[in-house]
This record gives structure tokens, sequence and C-alpha cells, in this order.
């Protein structure tokens, strides 16, 4: 799932300090499980946010609502009711879904709440790690279900460079080297031909915004060829 | 009747009590395993970036907001007394540890007589809180069940015979027999109904990983 | 869902599925003390809370809580009904407070994998 990260707690300040009426939104999805957006943490920022207000003498109200999931238009509909008391929204679903918020209202200023750090997997309690990257091209099959993209600090598609460190990056001592790990899986499989090959490296395919059409639905959307 | 309940179904029912305690104390071990957390986090962490929180005391006041205090403040005021109290009540009480002092040989420290007054009838006094949330409340009444109201009585039934029993307000001899009795059937049911969520109480909530867990937890289903 | 009809309800599937967790299950279904307190952490019922449907317990309940009770011997009919409560009325945020420690979102993924097992799920696309 998608995990994200509050933002500095002066950063949602600035942002929010010209307005009087401000709707907080949350999002029951992924903002949700990673403890970062979810119905607890609006009801915390919004009393943080409350008492920063009070003490420094403005008085602002500061509304809550927790929306089920904020990538789906259908559940931001309960949101047109209470939006039109607010003069702002701010938001601590992910990006994504702040954008679908702003383009539902386009005449009210949004903001996001958080930063959306990646999509990542749950390690433990409270922490979660990336695992994707989003290219859009998918090459863990070759790599033993260790994605080069992501892990590896420079991407690199056909082993280590030379700074790998007995099996740590040289960027930083406690990050393991992906391909060190790629090469083990793949020895312990018997399967190191995968890495053999050369592979050309990574098209990277985010340059521009990206629909997924599903096939069974390409009829509504795209003209037929 | 008197002789069989004071003797040795008394401690045939505390027998079974604390059996019961011990099966159900091993049963979360052995349903449980022991959890290791990760011992390296892969990835960078943003530690450059500075996360800068509001005051210390502000943060502390709103994480409030976020937990059960801010939103069912009274409930979880009046159940941790209530709970408190249903153990303190019994177990400090000069007439039981009379009769402890006299079947065993031991006894626990007791309070005064006046105070322990005063304690049973604010465990009564929250038993009316329970019982108008059951009732009442909404939420409350559409997980309830016929269980729920006989384990209210099977809890305040010692209470209030255990009240009317001691200020002898009208058949002494009938409401301490009751007492007795409504007492040893709370011990042996304690262990084998939705009471048993007094020991799972601590065993869940200081043992298992969770958000809510007191404490770091080391344990996983 | 046509072919549902036609076929029956695979009760020993789900009492198998039952049984790998049971003492578990049996455990937290008797361990819930019906209090309600999960109630206000699901930000379904706080918007609407005159609903009960939405509450955690009720949700496990009803789902899990039902299928053990009844073995497994269930009904298409009552797996539509486990279905609209665990997949409509739940989003499997995880963030239920239970102050007894019992795990809810748990439960409610096993109702799931329960019904998956039968060919019940939500589809996105009705």
């Amino acid at each position: 799932m998608i995990k994200i990260e509050q933002k500095p707690f002066q950063e949602i300040v600035d942002c929010i300090q010209v307005y009087d009426h401000i709707l907080n939104v949350g999002c029951g999805g992924c903002a949700s499980v990673c403890m970062g957006g979810g119905q607890k943490e609006v009801n915390i920022l919004n009393a943080e946010l409350e008492m920063y207000f009070d003490e420094k003498g403005q008085n602002k109200e500061i509304g809550s609502y927790t929306v089920e999931r904020a990538c789906n238009m259908t559940f931001l509909e309960e949101l047109d009711e209470v939006v039109k008391d607010y003069d702002c929204i701010l938001s601590m679903a992910c990006s994504a879904g702040v954008q679908f918020i702003a383009e539902r209202f386009p005449s009210k200023p949004v903001f996001p709440a958080i930063n959306t750090v990646a999509i990542g997997v749950d390690r433990d309690i409270g922490l979660y790690e990336e695992k994707c990257r989003a290219c859009g091209d998918c090459v863990i099959g070759y790599t033993g279900g260790i994605c080069p993209v992501t892990r590896c600090a420079k991407g690199l598609f056909n082993g280590p460079c030379g700074g790998t460190n007995e099996g740590m990056c040289e960027v930083h001592k406690d990050i393991p080297c992906a391909w060190y790990d790629i090469h083990e899986r793949l020895k312990a499989q018997n399967r190191l031909e995968d890495i053999y090959k050369i592979r050309e490296p990574m098209e990277w395919q985010n340059q521009v915004q990206r629909a997924v059409v599903h096939p069974d639905y390409a009829h509504r959307y795209m003209e037929e060829e | 009747m008197y002789e069989l309940l004071r003797g040795p179904l008394a401690t045939a029912s505390f027998i079974i009590f604390f059996l019961g305690i011990i099966y159900q104390i091993i049963r979360f071990f052995t349903l449980t395993r022991k959890y290791q957390p990760v011992s390296r986090i892969n990835g960078f962490t943003r530690t450059d970036k500075k996360q800068n929180k509001p005051s210390p005391a502000i943060q502390k006041l709103a994480k409030r907001k976020g937990n059960v205090m801010g939103m069912e403040p009274n409930m979880a005021v009046i159940t941790t007394i209530f709970h408190i109290l249903v153990i303190v009540t019994p177990v400090f009480l000069l007439s039981h540890n009379i009769l402890i002092l006299e079947s065993w040989g031991f006894s626990l420290p007791s309070f005064s007589e006046a105070f322990s007054d005063f304690l049973t009838l604010l465990v009564l006094a929250f038993g009316v809180f329970f019982l108008y949330r059951r009732v009442i409340l909404a939420k409350v009444r559409a997980v309830s069940s016929l269980s729920d109201y006989l384990t209210f009585l099977v809890v305040f039934l010692p209470f209030i015979t255990g009240f009317i029993a001691y200020h002898q307000f009208f058949a002494y001899k009938y409401m301490i027999i009751l007492h007795m009795l409504t007492g040893e059937i709370m011990l042996v049911c304690l262990p084998f109904s939705k009471l048993v969520h007094m020991l799972y109480f601590f065993l869940n909530r200081f043992f298992l990983v969770s958000e809510y867990n007191f404490g770091p937890g080391g344990r996983v289903w | 869902m046509d072919n549902n009809s036609e076929m029956q309800v695979d009760t020993q599937k789900i009492r198998d599925l039952i049984n790998q967790d049971k003492s578990m299950i049996k455990l937290m279904l008797k361990v819930c003390a019906h209090c309600s307190m999960c109630a206000e952490s699901c930000f379904l019922y706080v918007h609407s809370p005159d609903d009960p449907k939405y509450i955690p317990s009720y949700k496990m309940l009803n789902s899990v809580g039902y299928l053990y009770k009844k073995k497994g011997n269930v009904t298409w009919e009552d797996l539509e009904r486990i279905k609209e409560i665990v997949w409509d009325n739940c989003v499997l945020c995880t963030r239920c407070y239970c102050p007894l420690g019992v795990d809810i979102p748990r439960m409610i993924s096993l109702a799931r994998k329960i019904c998956r097992s039968q060919g019940v799920y939500k589809e996105y696309n009705t």
C-alpha cells in the first residue's frame, strides 16, 4: 500500500494560517493502515492545530471528516455538503487522494498535511518499507523477487557497482546491497542464469502522467483501431 | 446449607477459580508465540528532514483526543475505577478477612467497614451506569444478548446481597446464604465466561504487538 | 452468481478454515465483553452514529461469530449477508480499538477468507 508521513508541523501551519475555517479530511485506506492519516491522526492533528492557534490568539474552526477512500470519487460525494462551511481543505490522504479532492472542489484551496513516500509493505508495526517505484516495467521475475529499481541506489540492472561492500551499499553502511541479495536469492534457487544475461537499462515510464486502462473496458475509453 | 456453602463449596469454588485462571493463562501462552521485532531498518529514514512538531504540552493533550479518552471519556474513567473497585472491595473487606483467617489462618489488611460500605455503594452506582448503557444506548444494545444481562446479575448480585446482609435490612439468614451462593457462582463462572476479560485485558494489552498495547509487546497469535 | 444457486455451500471447507484457528476464535469471541467501546474508533460508525452495523464488535460477532456458532452450516443468504458486513461495512483500515485487545481486523479478514473460499467476494465492477 501507499505509505505516507506527516509533514513538519510548521509547514502545515504556514499553509493554513490565513484561513479561519479549515476542514481536515482523512482517509480510511492506505493512510489509515500506516497510521499516517486516518481518523485518529486527523483528530490529533486538529487538536494540535487548535491549541497552537489558541496560543497565538487566533480563533480557527477546524473540522474533521474521514472518507473511506479519497482515491474514488464516489466516496468523496459525501464531502459535498460538508465542504460548504469551510474556506479551505487540509487533507491527510495520500497525494493522489488530495489531488482528487482538489479536482472535486476546484474553488477551494486544498493542502496536503502529509508527504507521500512510497509504495511499500508493513514490515512491522509502525515500520514501513518502500518496495516499489512504479516504474511500469517490472523485472523482479528475473531478479529473484527483489526490485533493483527501488533497492539499488543507482538503479543498476546488471549486477552491483564497485562500491558494494560486504553485502552493504556504499551509500550507507546499514543499507543492504540489492544486487548482493539478488545474487544470494537466485543462487539458493539455482537460477543465476537469469542475471547473467545483459539487460537493457530501465526505460523510465514515469515521465508523463500514466493511465491504466483495463482491457475489458478499453472499448469505453479508447477508439476502435 | 450455610455450612455447605461456608465450607466445602467455598473451597471448591476457589479451587475451580484458580485452576480456571491458570488454565486460561497457559492457553494464552500456547496460542501465541514469541515475536522477534525486526533488527534492522532496510532503507533510508528521513532523519535529516526536521520533523518539527508543536510543543510537547500540546502534543500530549492532543494525543488524548485521538484515543479512548477523547472518544468516550466517561466510560473510560468509570470502567477503570469500577474494575479496580470490583476486586479491591471484596479482597480488603473485614468480614471476608475474618472468615479467611478462621479457615486458612492468614488474612489480608482490611478497610474500615464504613469505607467498604462506601466502596460497595460506588460499585452499585457504577452498575446502574453500566445497566443504563446496556439498555439505553443503541450502540451497546446492538451487541447485547441474554448472556450479557446474566453476567451483569452474576457480578452484581454478590454486591447487592452482601450489602443487604451486612446492614441486616431484612431476612439476614437468607441474604447471607444468597450472598455466598452468588459469590461462589461468580468465582466459578469467571474463568469460563466473558468475565475472563479480567485476565485477558492484561494478557492481550501487555503482551501482544498492537497499536493499542501498553509496553513493547512480544507475542503474536 | 448463478452458479451459486446450483452448488451447495461447502460447509466442511468453512469448518476446516475455522478449525485452523479455532481456539483463538473461540477465545476472542468469549473475551469480547460487548462493551462497544470500539465504536468510536471506526470512522464509518462516527459518520452514522445511529447505525450499529458499523460497530467493529458487531461486525465481528455477526460474521465470524455467526460462522463459528453455526459451525459452518450456513446458507448462501447468510454468506451474502456476511459479505455485506465484511466488505461494505468495513474497509479493513485496521484501526479498531479494543480495550481487551481483541484483534478485530484479524477476525474480519478471516471472515473474508471464508467467504472467498466459497466464491463469495466483493466485485468492484457492479
